[in-house]
Formats: C-alpha cells, structure tokens, sequence
C-alpha cells in the first residue's frame, strides 16, 4: 500500500511539475457586453494582465470543466434447452427476454490532461422496491415488496491523469481490469457475439472492475505496461458454477480490503481497436476479506494469467484468449465454506477447483459495406482442471460452446446480434443443449470510430 | 341476572388464567422437552443408521438391508419432526442443507461412483450437498420408487457400500453437532457460547437474539407457518403440476423409499408438538396456552385443524400400494392432495391471521 501511495505523490509531482512548464497565457472573459466599454477581465497567468481578445457573448466558450456522454444497450431474446431437474434430463425449451444492459458513460474533462470516466449500468431492467398498504392483509401493515429484479450499478468511476511527456496515465479509483477480452472490449460495436466473452463468468468476474489505483505507461514500439494495486476478492462467495467470479465483492455497501491484489499487463498494439496482443496477470489473496474470519485460515491466494489478442486485417478478425487461473487451498476453502448460514450458504456448490482453465477462439469476416460481421467461435472452460485435498473433479463444469452468428451494424450506432451455440459438458449422460439469441442494441460510441 | 352472569362468567376466566401456563414455562418446556428432545432423539436415530449400514457393508444380505432400512426410517422421523423450528444452529451452522437436501444429484452421485477415487468421510464432505444426507443414503439403500420401494442386497456394489458407509457417518457427524450446538456450544468459533437452548429459553434484553419472550413466541408461531407452507406449496404442490400431465417424480421427498407421507406428516406432526407442547410421552404447556387465554375455541380449532392435516395427508396414500409419488399421478389420488394442501393453506392462514395477533394481545 505505502509503495502504491509513493507511486502516486510521485506521479502527482512529476504532473505538477509538467503542468508549470506548459502553462500559457488564457484568458476568460467571463461577462461582457457589446454595449459596455469595459469588459471585466479575469486572467490566469502570472504577469500583468493583457487583453488578448474581446469577444461578444456568443463568442465565449467555457473550456473546463467539459462533459462529454456516450452510451450504450441492447435487448435480448432467447430460446435455449434447460432440464426440468437434475433428474429429468429429457431437455426442455425455454424463451425469454431480457432488457440485458442500459450504460451511461461519461467523462468531466478537467484539464486537457485529466478527467474523470465514470459509467452507470442498468441491467435488466433496473430495480424496484414499493411500500404497500392493505388494511385487510397482515394487520394493517406496511409492507415492502420487490417489484423488479435487476441492477443499477456504478459499473466504473475513476480520476485519470495523463503524464504527455512520459506517455504515462494514472487512474484513480474503480475501473476496468486489464485481464480478459470480456474486461477489455466494452463495447458492443467491438465484438460481433452478444457478450464478449460467453464463458468468462463461469470462472471469473465478468466485466471485472476493482477499486485502487493503476498506472499505464506507453513503451516504444507499441508496447503498453500497465500495473494496478486495487481491492481483492473474497473467497466467501466463491462457488462452483462461478469459481473465483463470486468474490467480486458487490454484495455489501463496503468492500473488504484486507487483502489487495495486483495486476500486471503488457499490450503489444491495441486490443480495443482490434490491433493488439497482450500478456496480463492478477494475483491476490482473498481469505482476510471473508467476513466470517475464523472460518479459514490458511491463504486463499488467486492467480489468473492471461494471452489474449484482436485482431483485424482487411476485414478479417481473429479474437483469442487463454486464461489459466490458480486457487490455494481450495479445498480448506470449499469445507470452510461449506458451513456458512443463512443468506451466504452455498448448498450445493461449496467445492472448488485448484486450478482453472478457459481457451476462446473467434475468427470473424467484416463485409463492411452493409455492415455485416460473420463469426465462428469456439470457447472451452474447466473450473476443476486440477483439484486439492478430497475434492473431486466435477466434469459437469468442463464446458465447450460452439457458435455462430452475425452482427449487423445497419446504422452507424444501431446494430442486430443473432447467435446461435451448443454447449456440451464432459458430465456423462448430460445431454448436449443449444441456444439461440437474437439481440438489439445501440452503441453511441460507434460514431468515434 | 346478566349481570351476575358476567361476573360469574369473569371470576371462571380469573381462575382459569390463574392456572394456565406462563410464557416463561411455554418456552422451557417447548426448548427443552420438544426441541432439544427431538434433536437427541435424532443423533441417537443416525447413530444407529450409521452402525446399520456398517453391518450391512460388513455382512451384505436381505436382513442386513432390511434392518438399515428401518433403520433409515426410523432416523427420518425426528429429523421430519424438527421441521417446524429449523431456527438457531441447523441454519446458521448450514446444517440443515447437509442432512436433507433434495432432489438428490444422481448424475454426479453415478459420476463420483466411475471414478477411481477411493470413498472416505472426508471425500463426502468435500461434495455438494445434494450428494449426501438422508437422499443418497436413501436412493443407495431403497429400490427406484417407481415401481418397488426396495432392491436384492445383492444389487448392492463395493463402491456403493463403501458411499453408504461414508454418508452415514457423516450423517451422524452432523446431527451428533446439532445436537452438541443445542446443548452445550451453539457457536463452534466461540468457545464461551453456551448451547442454544439456554439462549432460547432465556429471553432479555442481554440476549444476542431473543429481546422478549415475544420474541421467542413468535419464533415458534412462524417456525410453524414456515413448515405448513413448505408441505402445501412445496413439497406436495411442486410434484403435483397443474396436472397429470405435468406431475414431476423426480420433485418428490423420499421417493425411493415411499416415505414422502410419512415425511409430511411428520412435518405437521412438528407443528402439533410445537403448538401443544406434546413430544412423545412429554406433555406439557405450548403455543396453545398462550393462544387459550385469548380465544379458547380458537385454540381447540386449531388443534384440531393441525390434526386433521394430518388424517388429511395420510388420506392421500394409494389403496393399491405405493406413496405419494404413486397418488400423483392418478385423477382421485391429485384430488385427495388437493384437498390436503387447501386444508394445509387454510391451516396458515388461521396461524398467521388469528394465531400470531395473540401474541400482542
């Protein structure tokens, strides 16, 4: 932590002191009138003040702070085969929709070298809660029901400084974890399936944004380093459809932080704009951010490593990753957490793997001129790839996914996703099931393209 | 005349209060000689399951089977009969889950079986928990429940016998710390804690959990709303489907041995005990009493509803042999369960319109 803090004083220093060297006379006229003589002057620079220029009312433009917005959404409908019970296993059919995702992203440009990027997710829907009243009904009551599940989430937010000169950037607060292409391609105009990453979530938090604070720093050659000290995991809320994904810790106000972990990246290029290739890796313990903290008390330390690229040559893509993830002690954590009460019990789904896996393979044809993207995809995910202790290797969580589908960008911001994927598990007399999605969205971010 | 009526009338209720239990004796009794009862008499159940099973694993014959068969029926019924206060250490040391999940995972429970892995306690343990309990033991010692209740021990694998063997100890394990968590330490993590009985039985504003002996009686009142609502709109209404077409076997408790009436009606048997007291041969004051001193025919309706749930779910068995998994699947068979779960949702509705207001009156 205190070398985290040293890092930013020092790159607050090196920012100051970049900022003196660049400072130039500006001057804001803050009212004026063409019918006064004297427009009242307020200026910033050291010297005397000069009038640089005089302007009418509609000539003047308020420079910082600036806000910029953009956003993002899309609907879903989808028909897939599911099994009544553990015990039926005749697949049946179900159709649904969901309202997926609704973000607001925006930026205040403070300086033209720092802002602060915040993004709000609505996702399915939003939330809602009401208070009922009902003389007849529970004596008189008041009663609160949940009307509507979903999430409202402050996805990201985050102060960001760049550093011109040394080509470096320091993000402060919560922000994305260069880890995944599901973490890394935001989106949906940059990628043709409907989630970046189908099987992601099955092993690690989907999305993945953290607390702390991140440093960028370009290379030459088009290298990128990236380090981020930010919040750890707890290994509580680990389970097994999820691995290490349930410790994400968004289940209460507070995050615990008595475990940090770190994050290392390198990027050749640029992921984002399909140009890139990168090596990342994450690391941290997740057994003193337990709330129940007698329960376990040996390390519960979570490694994940990752190869991931994107990339684009005359309309043809191919978009990879290879993540490989690690759990200490996993079977102290299973039994430790095998005996949590009440809301935190996890049934059924206690045990976990040592070590995980997951390999995602996509190749993609752009036929820009209607603005069709063509992809085949093939993903494969282990969660016990490696087990501790008397844990056993559950098969039913070695999962590969095959699809195919399109996306159509038929405006510039509006598109169409259609994808269709058979999933098989390992799991013996566990049939194979499929699923299909259509998806409609818009991606405002699409015009900065 | 009506007058002196009244104040005849006043002085019977006078005496009649004078005698009835207080809320201090409801509680212990109910604490002691009904719960902390029921969760002995079930350690002591699983014990002997457990040492059944390991007879039958050492000597596998029909009589060997037929004995831990019994045996697993007999360890049923206190653990049914708990079911109206699962509150205190079966929640929140997340018991409750290990004993009884269901539906039991038959394809993981046939995939831990094809593997190579040797079956230890510790092995168990590290499973879900819908690969241990009462289900799996019941689903290796009981036939498909489909058309026989019971199976040749012939039938019985090395490898079955050796996961019976495991889940029954651990089965016992578990019920033998509930019951330790009741009477001596109901948390593991703090030594000085005393068992949960004497936290239950001592309401006060010094008690972590229980500020009033309200508080308590209503633990008890919803503790029985709790269970009448799970076996009319769970555990009969989700097999039963909106017809027959749409029953579900594999949604039944205890299909495999043909103990899902049984099951339910010990369930209700919990409330009855919970509500008058009643355990076994130990009779004293319960729920009953508090709710006599407010509305007497409310309280001897409601005995009488409770029993008459019972009568009602025994009803349901099949003359032709079978269970409820059988009567399910037959037009006056889904008829009989209807009636049961109305007279079970009315049952509710009586406890939570009527029963619970008393405890502020």
């Amino acid at each position: 932590m205190k070398w985290a803090l040293a890092l930013i004083f020092a790159m607050s220093s090196a920012a100051q002191a970049q900022e003196k060297t660049t400072t130039t006379t500006t001057t804001v006229i803050q009212s004026t009138s063409t019918t006064e003589n004297t427009p009242k002057i307020e200026t910033k620079a050291e010297e005397a003040p000069v009038l640089t220029q005089v302007a009418t009312v509609t000539e003047v433009k308020k420079e910082y702070p600036q806000f910029e917005f953009t956003s993002y959404g899309y609907i879903s409908f989808s028909q897939a085969e599911t099994f009544k019970t553990v015990q039926n296993l005749d697949p049946i059919v179900r159709r649904s929709m969901d309202l997926a995702e609704f973000a607001f992203e925006g930026e205040y440009k403070l300086t033209d070298s720092s802002k602060i990027e915040f993004e709000v997710e609505i996702e399915h829907g939003g939330v809602g809660t009401t208070i009922e009243f009902d003389p007849f009904e529970e004596f008189g009551e008041f009663e609160q029901e949940i009307e509507k599940g979903g999430e409202v989430v402050l996805h990201e937010i985050y102060y960001k400084k760049d550093f011109k000169k040394t080509d470096t950037a320091v993000r402060i607060g919560k922000f994305p974890l260069f880890i995944s292409l599901g973490s890394v391609l935001t989106k949906p105009h940059k990628y043709p399936t409907i989630l970046a990453s189908d099987l992601e979530g099955r092993m690690m938090p989907l999305g993945w944004t953290e607390t702390g604070v991140g440093l960028e720093q370009k290379i030459k050659y088009g290298f990128t380093a990236r380090a981020a000290l930010v919040n750890g995991l707890n290994s509580e809320f680990f389970r097994t459809y999820s691995w290490v994904g349930g410790g994400y810790q968004r289940h209460f106000e507070s995050m615990n932080a008595d475990n940090l972990a770190t994050v290392f990246s390198l990027e050749w290029g640029n992921i984002s704009k399909g140009t890139g290739i990168a090596y990342a890796q994450y690391a941290g313990d997740s057994t003193d951010n337990r709330y129940k903290v007698d329960k376990l008390k040996v390390p519960a330390e979570v490694r994940i490593t990752t190869v991931m690229g994107n990339y684009k040559w005359k309309g043809i893509g191919i978009a990879a990753e290879y993540i490989e993830g690690s759990l200490d002690n996993s079977d102290k954590v299973s039994a430790a957490n095998a005996t949590l009460g009440g809301l935190a019990k996890p049934k059924a789904f206690a045990p976990l793997g040592h070590k995980a896996k997951l390999e995602s393979v996509q190749l993609s044809y752009d036929w820009e001129t209607p603005g069709l993207v063509f992809f085949l995809k093939a993903e494969h995910v282990n969660t016990f790839a490696d087990v501790q202790g008397s844990i056993v290797k559950n098969p039913r969580y070695d999962v590969s996914r095959r699809s195919g589908g399109f996306m159509w960008m038929w405006d510039t911001a509006a598109f169409m996703k259609v994808q269709y994927a058979r999933d098989k598990t390992e799991l013996e007399g566990l049939p194979e099931t499929y699923q299909a999605n259509v998806a409609f969205g818009f991606d405002l971010s699409a015009f900065e393209k | 005349m009506k007058a002196l009526k009244m104040m005849l009338a006043a002085v019977a209720f006078a005496g009649a209060t004078a005698q009835a239990a207080t809320n201090k004796e409801i509680i212990n009794h109910v604490s002691y000689n009904v719960i902390l009862a029921t969760y002995n008499d079930l350690a002591a159940k699983t014990a002997e399951l457990s040492a059944a099973v390991d007879a039958l694993a050492a000597n596998t014959n029909q009589e060997n089977l037929d004995k831990a068969q019994a045996a697993w029926r007999a360890a049923r019924i206190p653990w049914e009969s708990s079911e109206s206060f699962l509150f205190g250490p079966v929640d929140s040391l997340g018991i409750d889950p290990l004993l009884d999940t269901w539906p039991l995972n038959k394809l993981d429970l046939d995939s831990v079986m094809s593997s190579n892995r040797k079956i230890t306690v510790d092995l168990v343990r590290a499973l879900g928990t819908n690969l241990q309990g009462f289900h799996t033991l019941e689903y290796l010692l009981f036939g498909d429940g489909k058309v026989t209740n019971t199976k040749p021990a012939a039938s019985l694998t090395a490898k079955q016998l050796e996961y019976l063997k495991a889940s029954a100890q651990l089965l016992a394990e578990h019920t033998a710390e509930l019951a330790h968590a009741w009477t001596t330490n109901y948390d593991p993590e703090n030594p000085a804690a005393p068992g949960y009985v004497k936290v239950i039985s001592t309401p006060g504003l010094n008690n972590e959990f229980y500020s009033s002996e309200r508080a308590v009686m209503e633990e008890f009142v919803q503790g029985m709303m709790g269970i009448v609502d799970e076996v009319a709109n769970g555990k009969m209404s989700d097999p039963m489907g909106a017809d027959i077409g749409s029953a579900n076997m594999a949604l039944v408790e205890s299909p495999f041995a043909w103990n899902s009436l049984k099951d339910f009606q010990h369930n209700i048997r919990s409330v009855y005990s919970i509500y008058t007291g009643h355990y076994k041969n130990s009779k004293g004051p319960g729920v009953k009493a508090l709710v006599e001193k407010v509305d007497a025919s409310l309280a001897a309706r409601v005995e009488a509803d409770i029993l008459n749930c019972m009568a009602l779910i025994e009803a349901i068995r099949p003359a032709n042999g079978g269970d409820f998994g059988q009567a399910i699947f037959t037009k006056d068979g889904r008829a009989r369960t209807q009636t049961a779960i109305d007279a079970l949702n009315a049952l509710h509705a009586t406890l939570e319109s009527e029963v619970l207001p008393t405890l502020d009156m």
